[in-house]
C-alpha cells in the first residue's frame, strides 16, 4: 500500500509541477516567440530584452525560448511545439543555415511569420541582419589596417569551426584583402579557433604569440575569444600586440581604451536587433512586407529597405556596426 | 537495485498481482500516465495527434541510439562514441552523395562507417579486455567527431533535402498521420526486446552483465557477445545517421553533440543497471517516452531549456532512488512485524 | 598491496615495472616530438609557465578525480559544480558581498562541497549508481548555475583586484595557481599513503566486502569522498574565474572528461583501488602538454581534435601493453 502511495506521490508531484509552471501567459493577447541560440551568452539575453520591449509596445505577449544546447534539433523541437501553441509569429536565431527550412516551411504554411535574427537560415521570410556580413567585415578588417599601422602580421582567433557568422565574416575579410591592393602588406598568417571557451582561446592566444613573434594584431569576431585575447595582453603588457574585434562593451570594459589591449572595437546593440525583429513579424503579419528592392514603414516609424538575403530571400539591415572606444566604453557598459 | 547482487539470472518471473504492481516498469507506465495527464491539462493541443507525431519524430533519433544501447549497458559495458559515430556516419553521407551525385551510396556509406566504427571499439575493446570501455570509447568519440571536423573545417555538407524520397524517409507519413520512423522504430524496438528476452543470445548477454568470469565459465563467448553488441551499435548509429540526414538534410561537425548520454538516460530511467546484467526492454521503451513527452509538456508550458535539464536531472534521481526508498519502508515494515 | 610487494623486488627493476614509469617515457617522448616539431619553441619558460598557469585547474580537478575513481566511483558532474561554485562566488563578488580574495576562495570551495555531499549522499544512502547519480546532478548544478547567473556574465571589472591579480602572480618564480597544485600533490600523496583514512580509501575501492567486514563505514568514506571532490571542484571554480578573470555560465563545459582521461592515461583502473597521486600528476600534465602543444606544433586547427582522441587511445594502450609485458616478465621470472 505504501508502495503504491509514494508512486502516486511521484505521480502527484510531475502534475503538480506543471501547474506551478502555468502561472502566466493565459491572456487571450497574440504571442510572438523569440528563439535564442543558447543560454549561455549575455549578447542573446540582451537581444532578448530588445524582443520584449518592442512586444510590449506592440500590445501582444512575448515568450522567450533558450534551447538546451547549441544545435539545430533543440530549436526544431522548439519551433515544434511552438506551431503546436498556435503562436503568431516567430523570430529565431538560426544554429543552422540549411537543418532548419522543411520545419519553418510548416509553420509559415500555416500562417505563422517567420523571421530570422542574427544568423540565417534557409526558409526564413525575412532575414533582421544586424549588420551585413561585408560592413562587418569591412570594419574588422579596416580596424587591422588601422592597428598594424598598414603591414604587419596579423591573426583570427574565432569562436568554434561550426559558428556560421564567424564563419561568413572570415570568409568576407579574405574577399575584402584579396580584392583591395591597399591590404597587399598585411600578412594573415593563422586562423584559429577558441570555441568560445576561456581555457582553449586563451592558450591558442597563447600560441599565436609564440608561434609569430612578429604578430602586430589579432582579430577576434567573437565575445568570448575577444575577452580571453585582450586579457592575455592585458597580463603580457610588454608583447605590442593589439585585439581588434568585436565584444560586449559590458564585459570588455577594463580592457577598451588607447592605452589598453584593445584600441577600440565594435558592435551593433543586440537590444536594437530584438527590437527589429518584433516589429518585422508585425510588418509581415500586417501585409507590408513587398518584393526586394522596395522599402516600407513599420510600426516603429522606421522606414526599411528590403534587399535581397542570403540563404532566406529577403532581409533588412538594422544598421552599421557601432565603434567603441575608450570614451564611450564606460557609458554603454551600463547598456549591454 | 544498484547493487548486482540479490536478483537472480533466471528468466522465469513471477506472475502474481501483486508483483505486477511492484514493477518497476509498473511505476513507469505511472509516470507515462502523468506526463501525459500533465501535457493535456496544459495545452489544448496535445491532442492534436499530427503535432504530436511531429514531436515524437524529434526525439525518436535520439532514441534509436537507446535500443542498442541497452544492451551495452545490459553487458556491463557502456558506449560514450556515439554521438561522434553519427556524426561522422552522416558527414561521410553527405560527402559521398555530393561526390557521386547518387543517394544510395552516400547510404551505404554512412552504414558501413558507422558498422566499422563500432567494430572498432568492439576490437579494441575485446582485444585489450582490461580497457575499460568508458575511456576508450570516450577516446574514439573525440576521434570520430575530430574526423568529421577535419573533413569538413568550417563548412557543412548537405543538399540531401533535394532528394524527395530521401527526406520522406524522415518526414513520410501512413495516411498523413503516422510517421514511417514512428512505425520503423516500433518494430526495430520490438525485435530487441525480444531478442533480449526470448533468445539464448539474449539469456546470455544478461549473465555476461551479471558477470563475466562466470559466464566465459560457463561456456559463453564472452568477446564474441561483446563484439557483436558494439557492431549492432555501430549500424543502428549508421542508420540513424541516415535518418538524421534526411531530417536535417545538411550536417556540422557538432551534430548530434551528446546524443551518448541522453541515450543512456533514457535506460536508465528504463531500468537498466550501469552495473549490468538487469533490466527489461519494455522499462526502457516506456522511459524513452517519458523523456521526450515530459520534455515537450514542459516546453508547452514555455520553461527555459535550462530550467528543463534541471527537471530532468531531478526526475532521473528521484526515479533511480525509488528502489532504495521502497526497501526502507520494506525494512521498516519488517521490523514492524517483529 | 601491489606497490608494497613490487618495492620489495629492489628499488630499480620496481621503479621500471610501475605504471608510472611507463607513463614517464611517453611522457618524455611526447615533449621530445613536440619539442623538435615546433621547432624549439615548446621547453621555453613562457611556454611553461602558461601551460603550468592554464591548466592548474584541470590538475587540480584530476586530484578530485583520483579519491573518487580510487573508490570505484566516477563524477562527471565537476565541470558543473566548478561553474556553480565560480559563478555564484563572482556573483557576490560582483554584489560587494565578498570584499576578500580569501574569501572567495573559501566560499567557492564551501559551494563545491556542498554539491559534492549532496552527491555523496545520494550515491551512498540512495544506492543510486555513480555515473546515474553524477549525470543528474550535473543537469541540476548546470541549470542552477544559468539561473543565479540570470544567463549574464560576471566581467572582470567587478571583480576584485586582489583576486584576478592572485591568478597572475607568482612566487619563488613559480605562478600562484601552480603552487595550488603542488600543495594539492604533496597533500594527497601524504593522504594516501600514510593516514589511516587514505589506506581506508584504497580497501574500499579494491575490496568492498572485505572493508566492510573490517570494519570501515563506507558510507561514510564516500560522503567524505565525493565531498572532498566537491570542494577540490569548488576551489578549481575559484582559480578559474581568477585566472580568465570572467564567470560564464558554460564554463569548464566538458572539463570532467579532460579529467577522467587524465586520471586514466595516468594508470587509474575505474573499478577502483588502483592508483596514485604521481601517476594522476603526470597523467594530468601529459593531457596539458598535448591540449597546449597541438597548435604550437602548427597542426592544421581541423586536425586536432581527432589527434587528441588518437593520442589518449594510445597513450591508454601503450600503457596497457607495458603493463602486460611487465605481468609477463613476473612471471617468467617466477618459474626460474
Amino acid at each position: 500500500m505504501k508502495k503504491l502511495i509514494a508512486m502516486l506521490l511521484a505521480v502527484l508531484m510531475i502534475v503538480g509541477l506543471a501547474a506551478c509552471g502555468n502561472g502566466g501567459g493565459s491572456s487571450d493577447k497574440p504571442v510572438y516567440a523569440i528563439i535564442c541560440k543558447d543560454a549561455s551568452n549575455p549578447y542573446m539575453s540582451r537581444m532578448v530584452q530588445g524582443f520584449k520591449e518592442a512586444c510590449d509596445a506592440i500590445g501582444v505577449t512575448a515568450l522567450e525560448k533558450s534551447p538546451e544546447t547549441t544545435s539545430a534539433e533543440d530549436q526544431i523541437a522548439i519551433i515544434n511545439d511552438l506551431v503546436a501553441q498556435g503562436v503568431k509569429g516567430i523570430a529565431i536565431a538560426a544554429n543552422d543555415a540549411a537543418a532548419l527550412e522543411a520545419t519553418i516551411k510548416a509553420a509559415t504554411d500555416k500562417g505563422i511569420a517567420v523571421v530570422t535574427l542574427d544568423s540565417d537560415t534557409a526558409g526564413s521570410q525575412m532575414f533582421v541582419n544586424q549588420a551585413g556580413v561585408k560592413e562587418v567585415a569591412q570594419v574588422l578588417v579596416d580596424s587591422v589596417m588601422d592597428m598594424t599601422g598598414g603591414e604587419g602580421e596579423f591573426a583570427v582567433l574565432s569562436a568554434s569551426s561550426t559558428a556560421t557568422n564567424q564563419n561568413a565574416w572570415i570568409e568576407a575579410m579574405k574577399a575584402i584583402i584579396k580584392d583591395d591592393a591597399k591590404y597587399a602588406n598585411l600578412k594573415w598568417v593563422e586562423t584559429v579557433y577558441g570555441d568560445d571557451e576561456s581555457q582553449k582561446s586563451t592558450d591558442e592566444m597563447q600560441n599565436l604569440m609564440t608561434k609569430y613573434p612578429n604578430l602586430e594584431v589579432v582579430c577576434c569576431p567573437t565575445t568570448v575569444g575577444v575577452l580571453a585575447a585582450a586579457q592575455v595582453v592585458a597580463n603580457n603588457p610588454d608583447c605590442g600586440i593589439k585585439i581588434a574585434g568585436l565584444g560586449l562593451p559590458s564585459e570588455m570594459k577594463d580592457y577598451v581604451g588607447d592605452d589598453k589591449a584593445c584600441p577600440y572595437m565594435y558592435l551593433w546593440n543586440p537590444i536594437d536587433v530584438g527590437n527589429c525583429g518584433a516589429y518585422m513579424i508585425k510588418a509581415i503579419l500586417d501585409g507590408k512586407v513587398g518584393d526586394v528592392g522596395t522599402s516600407f514603414t513599420a510600426d516603429n516609424n522606421t522606414t526599411y529597405e528590403i534587399t535581397a538575403g542570403d540563404p532566406a530571400e529577403k532581409q533588412i539591415i538594422v544598421g552599421p556596426p557601432f565603434k567603441f572606444t575608450g570614451e564611450n566604453i564606460n557609458e554603454w557598459a551600463g547598456v549591454y | 537495485m544498484a547493487t548486482k547482487s540479490g536478483r537472480t539470472i533466471s528468466s522465469v518471473r513471477e506472475r502474481s498481482a501483486k508483483s505486477l504492481f511492484l514493477r518497476w516498469e509498473f511505476l513507469l507506465v505511472l509516470i507515462f500516465l502523468g506526463v501525459n495527464v500533465m501535457n493535456i491539462s496544459l495545452s489544448s493541443n496535445y491532442l492534436d495527434a499530427y503535432n504530436l507525431f511531429t514531436n515524437i519524430n524529434g526525439f525518436l533519433t535520439k532514441a534509436l541510439v537507446a535500443l542498442p544501447m541497452a544492451y551495452i549497458l545490459l553487458l556491463g559495458d557502456i558506449d560514450l562514441s556515439v554521438g561522434g559515430n553519427i556524426c561522422l556516419s552522416a558527414t561521410v553521407l553527405g560527402i559521398v552523395f555530393n561526390s557521386t551525385g547518387n543517394i544510395w551510396f552516400g547510404i551505404m556509406a554512412a552504414i558501413t562507417v558507422g558498422t566499422l566504427c563500432g567494430a572498432l571499439n568492439g576490437l579494441i575493446l575485446t582485444k585489450y579486455t582490461e580497457l575499460a570501455p568508458m575511456i576508450v570509447t570516450l577516446a574514439t568519440n573525440i576521434v570520430f567527431r575530430g574526423l568529421s571536423e577535419r573533413i569538413l573545417g568550417d563548412g557543412s555538407t548537405g543538399g540531401m533535402q533535394k532528394i524527395k524520397w530521401f527526406t520522406e524517409l524522415y518526414y513520410g507519413r501512413v495516411g498523413n498521420m503516422v510517421p514511417y520512423l514512428f512505425i520503423f522504430f516500433c518494430v526495430l524496438a520490438l525485435v530487441f526486446g525480444l531478442v533480449m528476452h526470448k533468445t539464448v543470445f539474449g539469456r546470455h548477454m544478461f549473465a555476461i552483465g551479471e558477470n563475466k568470469k562466470a559466464a566465459a565459465y560457463a561456456g559463453i563467448k564472452v568477446q564474441k557477445v561483446r563484439m557483436f553488441v558494439y557492431t549492432l551499435a555501430g549500424l543502428i548509429c549508421g542508420i540513424t545517421a541516415v535518418i538524421y540526414c534526411s531530417w536535417m538534410g545538411s550536417v556540422k561537425s557538432n551534430a548530434c553533440e551528446g546524443y551518448e548520454l541522453e541515450a543512456i538516460s533514457m535506460c536508465v530511467l528504463g531500468g537498466i543497471s550501469t552495473a549490468g546484467g538487469k533490466g527489461t526492454f519494455v522499462g526502457s521503451f516506456i522511459a524513452i517516452f517519458i523523456v521526450g513527452l515530459l520534455r515537450y509538456g514542459l516546453n508547452l508550458i514555455n520553461l527555459s531549456g535550462q530550467t528543463i535539464r534541471i527537471i530532468l536531472g531531478i526526475l532521473l534521481i528521484v526515479v533511480v532512488l525509488y528502489p532504495t526508498i521502497q526497501d526502507a519502508i520494506k525494512n521498516r515494515k519488517k521490523k514492524a512485524v517483529k | 598491496m601491489i606497490q608494497t610487494k613490487s618495492k620489495s623486488l629492489g628499488k630499480f627493476s620496481g621503479l621500471l615495472r610501475s605504471r608510472e614509469s611507463s607513463l614517464l617515457l611517453v611522457m618524455i617522448l611526447l615533449v621530445l616530438v613536440i619539442q623538435w616539431r615546433s621547432g624549439g619553441a615548446f621547453l621555453t619558460k613562457t611556454v611553461i609557465t602558461q601551460l603550468t598557469q592554464n591548466y592548474a585547474y584541470t590538475m587540480v580537478l584530476s586530484f578530485g578525480m583520483l579519491l573518487v575513481l580510487l573508490i570505484g566511483g566516477i563524477d562527471i558532474s565537476i565541470g558543473a559544480t566548478l561553474a556553480l561554485s565560480g559563478m555564484s562566488t563572482s556573483l557576490l563578488m560582483a554584489d560587494g558581498i565578498i570584499t576578500n580574495p580569501l574569501l572567495a576562495f573559501l566560499f567557492s570551495i564551501v559551494v563545491g562541497s556542498i554539491c559534492g555531499s549532496v552527491i555523496g549522499v545520494t550515491i551512498s544512502k540512495g544506492k543510486v549508481i555513480p555515473i546515474i547519480a553524477t549525470l543528474g546532478l550535473q543537469y541540476i548544478f548546470r541549470g542552477l548555475t544559468y539561473l543565479v547567473s540570470g544567463t549574464k556574465w560576471v566581467p572582470s571589472d567587478k571583480m576584485l583586484a586582489g583576486y584576478k591579480s592572485f591568478a597572475q602572480g607568482s612566487f619563488l618564480g613559480l605562478n600562484n595557481l601552480f603552487w595550488i597544485v603542488i600543495i594539492m600533490f604533496v597533500a594527497m600523496f601524504v593522504f594516501l599513503k600514510w593516514t589511516n583514512f587514505g589506506r581506508q580509501i584504497y580497501e574500499v575501492g579494491s575490496n568492498p566486502e572485505a572493508a566492510k567486514i573490517s570494519g570501515i563505514r563506507i558510507d561514510r568514506v564516500k560522503i567524505a569522498v565525493y565531498t572532498i571532490n566537491g570542494a577540490i571542484a569548488g576551489l578549481a571554480g575559484a582559480m578559474y574565474t581568477s585566472m580568465y578573470a570572467t564567470a560564464q555560465g558554460n564554463m569548464a563545459n566538458g572539463a570532467e572528461m579532460d579529467v577522467i582521461a587524465a586520471c586514466v592515461i595516468g594508470g587509474v583502473s575505474l573499478d577502483g583501488g588502483q592508483g596514485s597521486a604521481f601517476g594522476v600528476l603526470l597523467g594530468a600534465t601529459t593531457i596539458a602538454i598535448i591540449s597546449k602543444s597541438l597548435s604550437l606544433v602548427g597542426i592544421d586547427a581541423f586536425w586536432q581534435q581527432a589527434l587528441k582522441g588518437g593520442i589518449i587511445a594510445v597513450a591508454v594502450l601503450i600503457n596497457v601493453i607495458v603493463q602486460r609485458n611487465a605481468a609477463r616478465r613476473a612471471l617468467e621470472g617466477r618459474e626460474i
